[in-house]
């Protein structure tokens, strides 16, 4: 606990409470309060039963960008969960758990994974490379959210073909896993650590030394958790948008023509957690006739879109999702461009309302599926 | 037991589906002891996170038992279990477990014949089934030579 | 209200669907009911019984039914019971029935089945045309199970062998157990008749063969072989019980003579208590059993160990002792004897009367016999010749053979089909070689100095005169005389007895015969407490018949000694003999098991047995040819083995009266009434008895209603009349009166935590399968269990009252029942049984909980037991999977609320028509306060409404029945038991409570609705949008459907259009639609159902897929803006369908949520179970 209490840093909290000011949550169910839940574990030295709000936190990172002495509140949110997990919390799950137990099954020695059949014949391979693109749960996701229209397969397709495009050789990895960050975050540590070995060996097994990866999630958790957790752990992984915002700069890469109003919509992961702001903005800039508008909160201010590892999401994560929506609405735009699948599972999720309720229907589109079909012939001229 | 202990859950409906169960004892049939069956008030009460769920305790194969079409005493439409159905069939396959772990069978209350008949041809399948020795589940990856350098 | 006196309730007479709804609908309304049918079970399927033949509402419908009307207090059911008469009237009906003998206690029995793996016979019988086989106790099956679910025996009359036995063996009765190879039930069978068996098995005449009805088919069961092979195989000796304790019985008797007759009387006495003295004047005793039988029919050994088993029971037997001679008559009577048997056998040898019988060399068969068989060497002729064709001479001819070189000649005097040994012997005789000269009579014995030299004999023909034998009686044929060559002759002309020796005064002895006179039935003599029997009665007879006489003579020395008259009750006709179809039970011819014996060459010079005896799998073979012709063998298998004593063999016939006012009774069912029903009519006759509606070609749901309608006819007559009696005239008191208790709801306290198991062994008939003591090992190491005990039936009382005591002493506050049952929620699937039903009320009843104590019942005998009877060993290891599963979801399950509401006694009607208006004013009448929106209607208004149904507002309002013109809109408010019904007419709102709601859909479709489905959002409007696309069944009968297996709870009746518009048919259908309310009604208060969901509001997205699930289910406008999914989960039917759709997981069915099933599954499952040890 001590040491934890150091490592995050929370100790240096002031107690200023800014993090619950510009806390999304907190903005809608008062019980969530990070600055308190800080000062509680401090004050009783974490001998405290840790209350169950912990799960309200959808780990936005909007506190750390505020805070003055960085407490790093989402990797301690992460330990208080592991913690009250193991003081057999019971955790809700979002769609009965499906997602996780997926993960669980996936970690398995013996999992041998039959997962690119959505592969098309247009896109190219390499026989033989050191570089994987790491495709992520895309596969899964389409099937758990076939219901919510979600089609998170064709960023991945879109991602490939720039990468084809721009001639980058890259290899797939057929049994690659989850790469356990909703485990991570729910603080099922085992179940991670079990995720991010398997990989490990996966990758060592085919020699992979760079990783690209579409996945913001995938690409923060392989770039930065698996380092603390893995030793020997020494892959390159890089973002997509920063292959093709290079490659656009270097001029490798022209993409084509789209008549289109878009907003961008950053990934926490990504964006406040990644410092990747300007690359994705810069690849919709380069396709021609795009006008981007930006919405109120953007970049460092962002807004989450709502939720995090497929638990806890309520009434309050739905306001945040229905807030976003509308901020995006409100810049006129005809889609909403994020670069994450969960971003769009969760924002379509808010979409699907009940009757009676003026939730923004703006269509969701992945940045390198945008970037990918400005290419096509037909979308040309 | 000489054959592979090919383990069955089977999610029953309280109504029809659970009384082919009970039928069996009555008719006097039996069934392998590696069939569980854990009874549901309506198959559409289950979803794909209880399905994978048995899948990862270890379960060879899952079969969904109910009421056969518009016999549902809730009058449930059909089409949500067998959504969720093809949906953990769907996920089965791109994980390499083969989707025919997971059946569908709706019969006529008190068919314990017929159950019987099903529950055992289903374990053949499963038998036969290349993958299912590679795919029996034993445990995570080991993580002993893991270093957890922080927290 | 005193109806001690008179009559009560309703008697239902039959078991088609409609006569049970009726019964149910009629209890259900607070009305005692009596059920007669002339079935084992409900339901029973005849042609008769309009038991509608869809299998899937059968089971979906009918099992509900039976097993809910089975269980109901106030239901009686009288099965197997024919109506004799039925006399009296209405309201004073007495119904004179006759109940067939069960042999089982209906409530006793738990149909665990014990006794059924026990019963070796199998009867074959015709079963509605198709032929089905089955033990003689088994289940009267209704599909695959029987309502009630106790056993019943199949009895016949007695069986022939039993009735050809003179010891009434119950021959059947141990043929039966041989088929399952029980050797020593077998002997305690036969020794609970009489001792001697091995004797019997031997050289019995078993007259039980020439009855068996086997000879039809092929030739009669061997049963002296298999009688034999009982005695020899019983591997755990003889044991003769005690009917009382000795010494119990006072008083000295005397028997005389230690023969069959004399030991099997002292072997009776003996068992009553008494303590006879025998005295034998042989050093032997056996009598004829020692000394006439030769070792090569009846071995020393055997006859030994039998005498001595006798001899263990503490008789005295005193050899040596001559009566007449060593002791007298009045000796004895002054010694205090005050009874005496006399069985002196027939000793005496019958002359020849011819010359040259004093010759040196001629003996008689007796003396022979004794010498050959208790002397070492005894002189044996050369040339042997037996005069004499009985047994005895037989016998002495193969002694004899066995001890000459020469020849062994017998003379009988007439033909081979006549001869009176025994065919078997006879055979036997002439295998050793022995020779019979057939139709030969002795004239004079020759000799020369006084020694035996040979026989002139005269050949005979036989004349028409017929012996007292059936023997037609020879004469000798004048000149045929020849010689036949002999230096030994022995004279086996038979024996008579010596009585006179005795020298009793007064003793009567007929003076040709010389045989003792006595009666028949009592066997009592010229003198009072002396008795004769045996030999010295009939003259030279058969084993089997002198031991008879000794328990007769027993029976009445018996009767004696307690002063009882001597004949009261006894006969010497035979009972009724079983008579059996050879046709349908459908026998093929197999052979008779041979007798197997020793070879000629090891018979000569020893007196070596010579037959075997049956080998086992020969005995077995042989016990299958019975054709088991009593059904029941009455082996008292069943009883032994039954746990509950719910077996009763000697269960009769039974009359009684049943007392009814009303009865109701099936068109199939006919008896004798004073006033035959006309089927063609809804009503009989004869005031007070109604017709059950009869299957309108297979409409059930036609004939459902049909019933309500009629049960509640006779509700309405049946309170009239109550209220007269208890002078209530304004009805609104009773209800008003009546304790409604307001809303009730307890909040959980904090238990123990203290998990217990309960293990049902259910008379064994589950640990028989599965391994208690390792189940109890492995479940001890589950988290959380605190204790494990084990009862032998749950469904029991007893049972109930043991789990509630463990429960108390071990303060638990979490139970897990492993048993036959499955759940614990009110709803009755058709997997349920009434003894589940049962095991619940008794439960409910013992079993005092705190409130947050949780019982969670796992199935396994269905489940495991039953069902893998052959895998014991992974059957054990599934119990405990399946058991310990139960046992996480009572430890995860959270604490249970009670949260009651009161139903008012009020109902608003809303519709226009016949059949709300009937609906309203029955319940007006049944003293609900009842409002009826409708439209104002005037005599012309109606549409061709007869002037029989006709009725105004003003006629309406007379009855006390609120009327509302019809609204501009209306809306449903509030919650089930307390709706609030708002009426807006233009700017004026009108507020009704009720307690039920009824809408008729069909009058509402007719015109522009206050709330047209498409419009409305409100419940009702949701729930009229739902139907039309129920399943099951058209129309309502789904929603009876669904009320019979799961209750109502909503309270709200919706009223379909209906095809028949005919003013009877809509009374009817308002009939039917009354008695459902009011059953509704009388609940008085309603809790969400055990199964019933609840809705996080904080962790719903307000998707709103669950509200496009279930029509119960409302989206509501949240402060903020967003809208949140909200239930009255009184309404929820819990069939979970919400919870699995709803994506943020906020909705949780307390019963099986999923951490519930989640946990369950981690326990069933393999690596679930690693994960859990870890």
């Amino acid at each position: 606990m001590q040491s934890v209490i150091s490592d995050t840093g929370v100790r240096l909290c002031l107690d200023c409470g800014k993090c619950t000011v510009v806390c999304p949550v907190t903005r809608y169910d008062a019980e969530f309060n990070p600055r308190r839940i800080v000062q509680e574990v401090l004050r009783l030295n974490g001998r405290s039963p840790v209350s169950d709000t912990i799960w309200s936190c959808i780990s936005c990172n909007m506190c750390i960008e505020r805070c003055n002495y960085n407490v790093r509140f989402t990797d301690f949110i992460r330990f208080l969960r592991h913690k009250a997990l193991e003081e057999g919390a019971e955790i809700k799950y979002s769609h009965g758990g499906a997602p996780q137990t997926i993960m669980h099954i996936m970690a398995h020695r013996e999992t041998r994974q039959d997962r690119l059949d959505w592969l098309p014949e247009d896109i190219k391979i390499a026989k033989q490379s050191n570089t994987a693109f790491f495709v992520g749960c895309a596969p899964y996701f389409d099937i758990l959210f076939s219901d919510l229209g979600v089609n998170i397969i064709e960023g991945t397709k879109g991602a490939l073909r720039l990468l084809n495009r721009v001639q980058i050789p890259f290899t797939l990895i057929p049994n690659e896993r989850c790469c356990g960050r909703d485990l991570l975050l729910t603080g099922d540590i085992d179940g991670f650590l079990a995720l991010a070995r398997a990989n490990m060996n996966e990758f060592g097994k085919r020699g992979i030394k760079n990783i690209i990866i579409g996945c913001p999630e995938g690409y923060y958790t392989l770039k930065v958790d698996y380092p603390k957790f893995l030793k020997d752990w020494d892959i390159s992984v890089v973002h997509i948008t920063e292959v093709i915002a290079q490659a656009i700069e270097t001029g490798e890469l022209t993409l084509g023509r789209l008549e289109q109003k878009v907003t961008y919509h950053d990934p926490c992961t990504l964006g406040r957690y990644s410092r990747i702001f300007d690359q994705p903005r810069s690849i919709l800039a380069s396709i021609e006739g795009i006008e981007v508008a930006e919405m109120s909160d953007n970049r460092e201010k962002s807004l989450c879109c709502g939720a995090s590892p497929w638990a806890h999401c309520g009434t309050v994560n739905a306001q945040i999702q229905k807030e976003r929506l509308a901020q995006a609405g409100a810049t006129g735009a005809d889609i909403l461009i994020t670069a994450c699948p969960k971003c769009q599972i969760h924002l379509k999720c808010a979409q699907k309302n009940a009757e009676n309720n003026d939730v923004c229907q703006i269509a969701i589109q992945d940045i390198c599926d945008l970037a990918a079909r400005s290419l096509l012939p037909q979308e040309v001229s | 037991m000489a054959t592979p202990y090919i383990e069955i859950l089977v999610f029953a409906c309280n109504w029809d589906g659970w009384s082919c169960i009970d039928a069996t004892a009555n008719l006097e049939v039996s069934y392998p002891a590696s069939v569980k069956v854990v009874r549901v008030s309506c198959l559409s009460r289950i979803h794909a996170g209880l399905i994978l769920k048995a899948f990862e305790f270890g379960a060879d194969g899952v079969m969904l038992l109910g009421c056969e079409p518009g016999r549902c005493l809730f009058n449930v439409n059909g089409e949500y279990i067998i959504n969720e159905y093809e949906k953990v069939r769907s996920i089965l396959k791109i994980l390499g477990m083969q989707q025919d772990r997971l059946v569908l069978v709706q019969l006529p209350a008190f068919s314990g014949y017929e159950f019987v008949m099903q529950v055992k041809n289903f374990i053949e399948k499963i038998e036969q089934l290349s993958a299912s020795k590679r795919v029996k589940i034993t445990g995570p990856e080991p993580v002993q030579d893991i270093a957890v350098l922080s927290q | 209200m005193s109806y001690n006196t008179v009559p009560k309730g309703v008697a239902i007479i039959g078991t088609s669907v409609a006569a049970l709804q009726a019964a149910l609908t009629l209890a259900q309304m607070g009305i005692e009911v009596k059920v007669i049918t002339d079935a084992p079970a409900l339901g029973w399927k005849r042609p008769a019984d309009n038991i509608m033949d869809n299998p899937h509402l059968e089971l979906r419908f009918l099992y509900p039914l039976l097993v809910q009307a089975v269980s109901h207090p106030l239901i009686t059911l009288y099965t197997g019971t024919e109506v004799e008469s039925i006399e009296g009237e209405r309201d004073t009906f007495k119904i004179r029935v006759a109940q067939r003998p069960r042999y089982i206690h209906e409530d006793l029995c738990t149909g665990c089945g014990r006794c059924q793996s026990e019963c070796s016979v199998n009867i074959t019988s015709l079963l509605r045309g198709q032929k089905t086989t089955h033990p003689a106790i088994h289940m009267p099956l209704l599909g695959a199970k029987a309502i009630p679910s106790a056993f019943v025996i199949d009895k016949n009359d007695v069986a022939p062998c039993n009735v050809g036995c003179p010891l009434n063996i119950n021959v059947q009765g141990f043929v039966s157990l041989l088929v399952k190879g029980k050797a020593n039930e077998a002997l305690n069978l036969i020794n609970e008749a009489t001792p001697l068996a091995g004797i019997l098995g031997r050289v019995c005449r078993h007259p039980c063969e020439d009855k068996c009805n086997r000879a039809e088919v092929d030739s009669p069961v061997s049963i002296r072989a298999l009688h034999r092979y009982v005695a020899d195989n019983a591997t755990q000796g003889i044991k003769y019980n005690l009917k009382a304790p000795t010494g119990s019985r006072e008083g000295k008797i005397a028997i005389v003579g230690s023969g069959p007759a004399g030991l099997t009387a002292a072997w009776e006495l003996k068992r009553r208590g008494y303590s006879p003295a025998v005295f034998e004047s042989h050093g032997v005793i056996g009598g004829m059993l020692a000394t006439g039988i030769p070792r090569f029919r009846l071995p020393r050994e055997v006859r030994e160990r039998e005498m001595e088993a006798i001899k263990n029971l503490g008789i005295d037997i005193r050899t040596g002792i001559t009566m007449g001679r060593d002791v007298t008559f009045t000796y004895l009577k002054e010694r205090g004897y005050r009874a005496f048997f006399l069985a002196i056998g027939a000793q005496r040898n019958n002359k020849l009367n011819i010359p040259g019988e004093e010759l040196e060399g001629v003996v008689d068969c007796m003396s022979l016999l004794l010498t050959l068989n208790l002397k070492v060497d005894t002189f044996v002729g050369l040339h042997v010749v037996v005069i004499g064709d009985g047994n005895s001479a037989i016998d002495s001819a193969r002694a004899a053979n066995r001890k000459n070189e020469g020849t062994v000649k017998v003379l009988s005097w007439t033909i081979p089909e006549e001869i009176t040994a025994a065919e078997e012997e006879v055979e036997e005789a002439l295998q050793e070689r022995v020779s019979i000269e057939y139709c030969t009579v002795p004239v004079e014995i020759l000799g020369s100095g006084g020694k035996v030299t040979g026989i002139r004999c005269q050949r005979t023909r036989l004349t028409d005169d017929i012996m007292a034998n059936g023997q037609h009686r020879p004469e000798p044929i004048p000149g045929t005389e020849f010689v036949i060559d002999a230096d030994h002759v022995i004279v086996a002309v038979g024996q008579s007895p010596n009585a006179s020796q005795l020298d009793i005064e007064g003793l009567t002895i007929d003076s040709n015969t010389g045989v003792i006179q006595v009666n028949p039935i009592t066997l009592e003599t010229s003198i009072p407490a002396v008795f004769a029997g045996g030999d010295c009665v009939t003259g030279p007879n058969n084993v089997v018949e002198a031991m008879a006489a000794g328990l007769r003579a027993a029976e009445s020395i018996d009767r004696y000694m307690q002063g009882r008259d001597l004949e009261t009750g006894r006969t010497l006709e035979p009972p009724e003999t079983a008579e059996i179809d050879i046709e349908t039970t459908e026998v093929f011819p197999y052979k008779r098991a041979p007798m197997p014996v020793i070879h000629l060459r090891r018979r000569m010079n020893s007196f070596e047995e010579t037959t075997i005896g049956l080998s086992a799998e020969a005995a077995q073979r042989e016990s299958q040819r019975c054709l088991n012709c009593a059904l029941c063998s009455q082996c008292l298998e069943c009883t032994r083995v039954c746990e509950l004593g719910a077996v009763f063999h000697d269960d009769e016939i039974r009359h009684f009266e049943v007392g009814a006012q009303i009865i109701l009774r099936c068109p199939s069912t006919d008896f004798k009434t004073q006033a035959p029903a006309d089927s063609g009519s809804q009503e009989t006759t004869t005031d007070g008895v109604y017709l059950i509606p009869p299957s309108n070609n297979g409409d059930l749901s036609d004939q459902l209603m049909k019933t309500m309608a009629l049960a509640m006819k006779t509700t309405v007559e049946l309170k009239q009349k109550e209220s007269e009696e208890t002078k209530v005239q304004d009805f609104s008191e009773l209800h008003t009166n009546l304790e409604r208790p307001n809303h009730i709801l307890e909040e959980p306290r904090i238990g123990t935590k203290h998990i217990g198991v309960i293990l049902c062994r259910c008379g064994s008939s589950i640990n028989s399968v599965i391994d208690f003591k390792t189940v109890t090992k492995k479940l001890l190491r589950t988290p959380g269990v605190t204790a494990i005990r084990e009862v032998a039936q749950a469904c029991t009382e007893s049972g109930a009252e043991q789990i509630s005591n463990q429960v108390a002493e071990l303060q638990l506050d979490r139970v897990v029942i492993a048993a036959c049952r499955c759940c614990n929620s009110e709803q009755v699937c058709y997997s349920c049984t009434d003894r589940r039903m049962m095991c619940q009320q008794y439960l409910d009843q013992y079993l005092v909980l705190p409130l947050n104590t949780i019982v969670e019942f796992v199935n396994i005998r269905e489940q495991c037991a039953w069902v893998h009877r052959d895998t014991p060993k992974s059957a054990t290891r599934k119990a405990v999977q399946i058991i310990s599963a139960g046992v996480e979801r009572v430890r995860v399950a959270p604490p249970t609320t009670i949260d009651k509401k009161s139903i008012l006694p009020t109902a608003v009607i809303i519709g226009e028509g016949l059949v709300s208006a009937t609906a309203a004013r029955v319940l007006a009448s049944r003293g609900y306060q009842v409002d009826f929106v409708t439209k104002q209607r005037t005599k012309q208004g109606q549409r061709g409404y007869n002037e029989a149904t006709l009725f105004t507002i003003e006629q309406l309002q007379d009855e006390g029945i609120t009327v509302r013109p019809w609204p501009d809109t209306l809306e449903l408010q509030g919650s089930p038991g307390n709706y609030d019904v708002v009426l807006e007419y233009g700017s004026q709102v009108d507020h009704m409570s009720a307690g039920a709601v009824i809408v008729d859909i069909g009058e509402l479709s007719k015109r522009p609705s206050p709330l047209d489905p498409s419009s409305s959002s409100g419940l009702l409007g949701r729930i009229i949008a739902r139907i039309g696309n129920s399943s099951c069944l058209p129309g309502e009968s789904a929603d009876m459907i669904r009320e019979t297996t799961i209750g109502e709870r909503s309270g709200i009746f919706l009223v379909l259009p209906d095809g028949d518009k005919s003013p009877e048919n809509q009374s009817t259908h308002g009939l039917a639609i009354a008695a459902r309310v009011s059953i509704y009604l009388e609940h008085a208060s309603i809790s969400p159902r055990a199964t019933a969901v609840i809705i996080d509001k904080k962790l719903c997205r307000g998707c709103g897929d669950c509200a496009d699930i279930c029509p119960y289910i409302e989206m509501k406008e949240n402060g903020n803006g967003t809208v949140y999914a909200h239930l009255n989960n009184v309404l929820c039917f819990g069939c979970g369908a919400c919870v699995a759709c709803c994506p943020a997981g906020a909705i949780t069915q307390p019963l099986e949520s999923d951490k519930q099933l989640v946990h369950t599954l981690q326990s069933m499952l393999h690596r679930g179970e690693a994960l859990s040890r870890v």
